[in-house]
């Protein structure tokens, strides 16, 4: 016994999914300009970003004009703190040791890892593995990697860089490597570059692996040389990754605390105290939140100017 | 019927609930303690709790913890401003205790103190440094002897010594034979970050006795006070006679260095640091107290105030702002009592308190109670001190120590003065 309906294709009758509309036909329901829409989808991001963002960076520079010592009674000094912080010979150290650290991690950190990421470029499986050591120390706390540096610059033979030198007959150059303003920094920037180089190493990978491989097939065709491919060709066309790490390595190195904090506290006489750890001694020893907050604001300036300039590069000619 | 005769069931068991959470309410008082303490200052705190409480049945003890790294008063200070209620807290440094003070937290003790007889328990000297601008806002449970030097008896044979020098000037003599002796540097010196101003504070204390130390932690008198000078010079007498390592490497010791140098590596003879070696000598170096390590008296610098040590307590401070001022009173007397004195003891910790039984301290610790119990205590300067200056006074005696002559002296301690200039 046949149907008495036909089936709707048979019939010409357009195909209706159960519910909705003709594809043919325009759907109904609320239409909100694309802006609306954008805006409506974001509220969740801006409301959690403004809770969590926006509001403690008010409260901080509203906290910068203010004189808070301790439990006391806060008094409003204007821009006092600010007009003191840039007349404070310890601020101003601290700026130019956050100078020199920041550049000293970014330029060893950086050049290491993508140094190692062209190398590793030339034979990805075979070195899958030690990329990946190098990339789990990124995974290690800052303060962990603190505690593991440590051991190795410990002064006399307990630490692990006088014994290695003392064993290989090379004795005389085993000393306090944190006892010395400059050993210490040095110190500092080896065990916070050792800490970040697995994110440069990651993404210039990451930018090698991108380079089409006819352009490397070409070269090698036309004769090029493994360190001329490599200078010629990886290098500029991985140099997007290796700018992405640059500002990334810069942003982390500026704002450094946990590693200065547990392999120098800052010493030997302030020698490696970043505007970071002097922002955490300000308010969190001495409680004078005030001033600390306008170490903060000027750290946060500090950090706007490097990452403006890099996120409008990165977001130039998107609509 | 059966349904009225549940609901009547329902009704009665409900009552009965009710009137048990409100007897319970009645009967059970909860006192609360704000600490920033961990670890085995932790468990002695539990441990009181749990005698307290058994003692009190109707009064419950919930401790708030403050976690924090570094120095605690930030986060004991977040907690307060936020909103923090506490009967009592725990405290470290007379300096906060002010600022708490100041900030109408505290509560005076003093009459309490009167109709409980605490005097019987605290000799007048633990009365004396718990006093701030005249009113008592709590009690020290426990103590650590900070003008002992840690060593190994068996140097000191080495070097024809049966015991450890009484005088600073025999003190000073050591150095050369035990360098002679094959070590490297007699004073294992921590100034990495606070420890190397332990020897100046009790050179302070023995040089201008405690008066020199309150006046100068309430800045009474100017770091450049003659004595002052003396102390510093006192000081500067330890590099004269070569007790240290170069500078590089006192910098880059912390105390914990320190201690291994002196009892792992054997390279150094003495260290001026807290009580906590104690336990880290016995439960990490697994060292017989009293045989292979001991606890010297600072020596003798024949001022008058030879008795007198330097020390680091823990207090508990009673508030004005929590709502069971009653149950933290009975708490700070079972504290003081033999029950409460006992236990902390018995955790291994040295307790100001006379009612407690002595024989519980291991050779060590009851050295370093007899030392103090011979005269007056002081706290160690850093606490004394407002949080701004602490940190200039140790810089400040940090590079002192790299350059430790006598025009040195007045250049550093001036410095220290314009900070303090600053600080109070």
């Amino acid at each position: 016994m046949a149907s008495a309906k036909p089936h709707a294709r048979e019939s010409g009758v357009p195909f209706t999914p159960t519910g909705t509309g003709s594809p043919n036909r325009p759907r109904r329901g609320l239409a909100l300009p694309e802006w609306t829409t954008a805006f409506l989808l974001l509220t969740p991001v801006i409301l959690l970003f403004s809770i969590s963002v926006i509001y403690p960076v008010i409260e901080t520079v509203r906290i910068s004009f203010w004189e808070i010592r301790g439990l006391g009674r806060p008094s409003f000094v204007g821009l006092g703190n600010y007009a003191r912080l840039f007349s404070d010979p310890v601020f101003l150290g601290t700026l130019w040791t956050t100078l020199i650290f920041t550049l000293g991690v970014t330029i060893v950190s950086v050049s290491i890892g993508w140094f190692i990421a062209l190398l590793c470029a030339f034979a990805p499986r075979q070195t899958s593995i030690f990329r990946l050591m190098i990339f789990a120390t990124f995974g290690i706390s800052e303060a962990v990697a603190g505690y593991i540096w440590i051991g190795i610059f410990r002064p006399g033979d307990a630490g692990l860089l006088n014994g290695i030198l003392t064993a290989i007959g090379l004795g005389e150059f085993a000393q306090p490597w944190l006892g010395g303003a400059n050993s210490a920094l040095i110190a500092l920037i080896v065990t916070a570059s050792w800490s970040a180089v697995g994110l440069p190493l990651l993404l210039s990978f990451a930018s090698v692996q991108a380079i089409p491989r006819s352009i490397l097939e070409a070269a090698y065709m036309d004769g090029a040389k493994p360190l001329t491919m490599m200078w010629h060709i990886m290098v500029p066309l991985s140099l997007p990754g290796a700018r992405v790490a640059v500002f990334l390595t810069l942003l982390s190195s500026l704002r450094a605390f946990d590693i200065v904090f547990v392999l120098t506290a800052g010493g030997p006489a302030r020698a490696t105290e970043t505007v970071g750890f002097f922002m955490y001694r300000e308010s969190m020893t001495q409680f004078n939140l005030g001033y600390g907050a306008a170490a903060t604001i000027i750290l946060l300036i500090g950090v706007l100017l490097v990452s403006t300039p890099a996120i409008a590069q990165r977001t130039r000619g998107a609509k | 019927m059966c349904s009225s005769r549940i609901s009547s069931v329902a009704a009665l068991g409900l009552g009965m609930m009710l009137l048990g959470t409100t007897a319970f309410a009645q009967s059970t008082k909860e006192i609360t303690l704000l600490t920033w303490l961990g670890g085995p200052d932790r468990k002695v705190l539990d441990s009181l709790v749990i005698g307290f409480e058994a003692k009190h049945p109707n009064l419950k003890i919930k401790i708030n913890v403050v976690t924090s790294q570094g120095d605690a008063r930030g986060g004991m200070r977040t907690a307060l401003l936020g909103g923090e209620k506490p009967d009592l807290l725990t405290n470290t440094w007379p300096a906060f205790r002010q600022e708490l003070a100041e900030a109408d937290i505290l509560r005076d003790v003093t009459p309490v103190w009167t109709e409980k007889g605490w005097d019987k328990s605290l000799a007048k000297t633990w009365r004396d440094i718990s006093t701030t601008e005249g009113s008592v806002y709590g009690i020290p449970y426990i103590f650590g002897y900070r003008s002992g030097i840690w060593h190994v008896p068996a140097d000191l044979t080495k070097i024809g010594l049966q015991a450890f020098p009484t005088s600073y000037d025999d003190f000073l003599a050591t150095f050369d034979p035990l360098r002679k002796a094959g070590f490297a540097e007699p004073i294992a010196m921590p100034a990495k970050v606070y420890a190397h101003a332990e020897w100046f504070e009790t050179l302070l204390m023995r040089t201008g006795g405690p008066s020199l130390v309150t006046d100068l932690g309430a800045h009474k008198i100017a770091w450049t006070d003659p004595k002052v000078v003396e102390a510093l010079r006192q000081y500067a007498r330890l590099f004269d006679a070569k007790c240290c390592g170069d500078s590089r490497l006192m910098y880059a010791t912390h105390w914990d260095d320190a201690a291994d140098r002196i009892f792992v590596e054997r390279k150094a003879n003495f260290l001026q640091i807290g009580m906590w070696i104690n336990a880290r000598a016995i439960s990490q170096y697994h060292l017989k107290p009293g045989t292979d390590f001991a606890l010297g008296k600072f020596p003798a610098l024949g001022r008058g105030f030879d008795n007198a040590s330097i020390i680091d307590a823990k207090e508990m401070l009673a508030t004005g702002i929590g709502e069971n001022p009653e149950g933290a009173d009975l708490f700070l007397d079972y504290i003081l009592s033999a029950d409460g004195a006992n236990t902390i003891a018995k955790a291994g910790f040295t307790t100001p308190s006379a009612n407690v039984d002595a024989s519980i301290y291991d050779p060590v610790a009851a050295a370093s109670v007899r030392f103090v119990n011979e005269g007056d205590v002081r706290f160690v300067l850093g606490d004394m001190l407002p949080g701004s200056l602490v940190d200039e006074y140790r810089l400040a005696l940090q590079q002192f120590i790299g350059n430790p002559t006598d025009a040195n002296i007045k250049p550093t301690l001036e410095r220290i003065e314009a900070a303090a200039g600053r600080a109070y």
